[in-house]
């Protein structure tokens, strides 16, 4: 088996956790990962080649040095010979008012995206830029399909949702993956499977929400600039597996400065049983952003090189159905969409 | 004693001439608690000690039937032109029907279409509008009232500012209204008016002394909700030598307050309210976030609160607080507000003008003396009822 080269846009705390995993999990006996080996590739297969960012913390840096700008902390040693440059990016709509202040932009010219994806012989584009920077992502998007790259979207803005670019990376024979990444534990699947199970053994639901706080970058964004949209990805994302009346609602409520890469989710689901008898739950969750993240990306990286070692071309569902809240076909539930998954790497497609 | 006290509630009850005549502007789901609630405790009598939800049953003899309203201004079609009893249970207003509609007495008192002004909003990318929420009435159709003049026709006495949040100019038109009308003015809302002079606005607090009428707010306190809960805990933390490192309060609630905050930049005065209700406990600078932090519309008149607590103690040990409140939101400030209403009537009757610290300072959460604890604040407006205090 080779290596999967990939590109990184937006090296905040998703990246670092990512890059950080790549290299903890060189010694095989670390635990905490849903599926060890994939299709014969290890996590640390994956290999970060090239890395683009618009911060002046960041950009120039060797991306092991760059992830200490995040709030994660940095826990392993990376190779000395572990050298790849962050370089400069579009800004576009990438940083807005709010978050200006931490995150500064670097007085840099712009690299040719396309020409750098090329030159490093990168083979899947993963787009972790902050959400709702919709331009941006269209920006890197349309980069990938002109360096002939795949693309993986783990942020809200509609790509591998939007029919359009799934049918230029099907004309392109590029797989599309998307939207929105799903967290490998936290409130949005813990939700579904307490809400499911209730359904399962006949309680009525009555209402449930579903919110949390975190601290980093990301949840000032999403207060900011996209606070309604998620709220439509993940109270549908619910609601569509549940099929059910009654009110829902899921999201980001508010940004906590010191709570960091640390996210606090509350949950709330009243269900009437039998003869009408209350059933009331009240979770809290606390969970770490990026490592949550980190998980199921080295799963979707390693099987979008699956999809193009089989010349899978456009928007792959079985992939996006597995790792993200706003797929293009939602799947019933987890199993379902872990099911599908195993029968794509088998090579076995229901066609659509 | 407890013979005098009997002695002066019959005395009451033959010759029951006292009335505080009070007007409102905005009759959302605050006003509908309170108005609810006169009519709800409108048996109690003076000698009652305990009653569930009322921190003084009596106050100078004042009990809450006592208090009449005279007149409303709203903005909603659903509420205008119509008897206070009925309007106050149209929609947007969604508080808990404390008294059945159908036994709620006619006022007698009207719902005046007041000047829209500032009170309503439409997001910049349009997705948020108050004035469909509110179901505002159409300006070409519909001419507001002369607040001041409308004031002094029903001979209103107190007006209380109960308007939506981030209402700043609307607020400062009712303001001057009383004013005008010759009414003392409570603002219930986090508007910077009684508690300090902002940037380019006029000394309020020296017009209402000049006119020989007293004012307090700002921002009313609940009984027991959020603010309240935290700056207990903080304080104690503080008192019994636990650092506090960190803390947040998130609010989450289904009302229109809620959806009326749900645009960040019309709520600052509000996060500065409340940030500075907890963070003031506490002598030295701490990261907090509070305020109001999400509308999720099946929660209706029910507010969540979460509050953390990060501290340290003996040893350097961590120590955490994790609390959680789940209370009806208006009619929590409602029983604030029948105190807050006979204490200014008292002072009205004293002839005592300008701030009334010591109600402010209990039940406003950004007044202008912000109390070194709760138990003084109280102690404070005891004082002022027994005639100790002079404001």
């Amino acid at each position: 088996m080779g290596k999967i080269k990939i590109g990184i846009i937006g090296i905040g705390n998703c990246a670092s956790a990512l890059v950080q995993g790549i290299e903890y999990y060189r010694d095989s006996n670390k635990r905490g990962l849903l599926r060890p080996n994939l299709a014969g590739y290890n996590i640390s297969d994956i290999q970060v080649v090239a890395a683009v960012d618009i911060s002046e913390d960041k950009v120039g840096k060797n991306i092991s040095e760059a992830i200490k700008a995040n709030e994660l902390d940095v826990v392993v040693d990376f190779h000395k010979n572990y050298n790849v440059l962050v370089v400069m990016g579009d800004i576009l709509d990438g940083v807005i008012s709010e978050t200006e202040k931490s995150v500064k932009p670097a007085n840099q010219t712009p690299i040719n995206v396309a020409e750098y994806f090329k030159s490093t012989g990168v083979e899947i584009v993963l787009c972790l830029l902050p959400s709702g920077a919709d331009n941006a992502v269209r920006f890197y998007a349309n980069e990938a399909i002109k360096a002939g790259c795949a693309f993986i979207n783990a942020t809200p803005t509609n790509i591998a949702t939007d029919k359009e670019y799934a049918k230029e990376f099907h004309d392109a024979g590029l797989p599309l993956i998307g939207d929105d990444l799903q967290d490998q534990f936290g409130a949005t699947i813990l939700h579904k499977m307490i809400l499911q199970q209730m359904l399962d053994l006949g309680i009525d639901i009555k209402e449930s929400y579903a919110l949390d706080v975190g601290g980093g970058a990301e949840s000032l964004n999403t207060i900011y600039r996209t606070r309604e949209t998620k709220r439509k990805i993940k109270s549908m994302s619910v609601a569509r597996a549940l099929n059910i009346d009654a009110p829902i609602v899921a999201g980001t409520s508010d940004w906590v400065e010191f709570l960091g890469n640390k996210r606090n989710s509350m949950l709330w689901i009243v269900g009437k049983g039998f003869m009408g008898s209350d059933i009331i739950m009240d979770i809290k969750i606390q969970t770490e952003d990026g490592p949550n993240g980190g998980s199921i990306l080295a799963d979707v990286i390693r099987v979008t090189k699956i999809a193009i070692s089989q010349s899978a071309a456009g928007s792959i569902d079985e992939i996006s159905a597995y790792g993200f809240k706003n797929p293009p076909k939602s799947p019933k539930t987890p199993a379902e969409a872990s099911k599908n998954l195993a029968n794509f790497i088998l090579g076995i497609r229901k066609e659509a | 004693m407890e013979n005098n006290s009997k002695i002066n509630s019959e005395f009451n009850d033959v010759s029951d001439k006292k009335e505080i005549r009070i007007a409102l502007a905005g009759l959302g789901n605050c006003a509908s608690a309170l108005i609810q609630g006169i009519e709800f405790y409108k048996n109690i009598k003076e000698e009652d000690m305990y009653v569930n939800g009322l921190m003084n049953p009596s106050i100078g003899g004042y009990l809450p039937r006592h208090i009449k309203i005279v007149a409303a201004f709203d903005v909603s079609t659903t509420k205008i032109n119509k008897d206070v009893s009925k309007a106050i249970y149209a929609e947007p207003n969604c508080c808990h029907k404390i008294v059945n509609p159908e036994k709620m007495p006619k006022t007698g008192a009207l719902c005046y279409p007041g000047p829209i002004s500032d009170g309503c909003y439409v997001s910049k990318d349009g997705r948020i509008s108050t004035f469909d929420y509110f179901k505002v009435y159409d300006e070409k159709k519909i001419m507001p009232v002369d607040i001041a003049q409308t004031l002094k026709e029903n001979r209103a006495e107190i007006l209380i500012n109960f308007l939506p949040v981030g209402s700043h100019n609307a607020s400062r038109i009712y303001a001057q209204a009383a004013l005008d009308a010759g009414c003392g003015f409570i603002n219930g809302i986090p508007e910077f008016i009684v508690s300090e002079q902002i940037e380019g606005d006029k000394d309020w607090v020296a017009e209402f002394e000049a006119k020989g009428l007293p004012c307090a707010g700002d921002d009313i306190k609940s009984q027991v909700g959020a603010t309240i809960a935290h700056r207990v805990l903080a304080k104690m933390f503080l008192d019994r030598g636990v650092v506090i490192n960190e803390m947040y309060q998130l609010n989450i609630g289904g009302n229109g307050d809620f959806y009326n905050m749900k645009l960040e930049n019309r709520l600052a005065t509000k996060r500065k309210s409340k940030t500075s209700a907890v963070a003031s406990v506490l002598p030295y600078p701490i990261n907090c976030r509070i305020g109001p932090s999400d509308f999720v519309p099946f929660l209706e008149d029910k507010k969540i609160c979460y509050i953390r607590i990060n501290g340290t103690t003996y040893g350097n040990l961590p120590l955490v607080l994790d609390l959680k409140i789940r209370v009806e939101d208006s009619p929590n400030s409602a029983g604030v507000m029948l105190d807050i209403i006979r204490v200014m009537k008292l002072a009205l009757d004293r002839g005592i003008s300008g701030i009334l610290e010591s109600v402010s300072s209990f039940s406003f959460k950004h007044p202008h003396i912000q109390p070194p604890s709760d138990i003084i604040a109280k102690q404070w407006v005891s004082e002022f009822i027994e005639g100790k205090r002079e404001r």
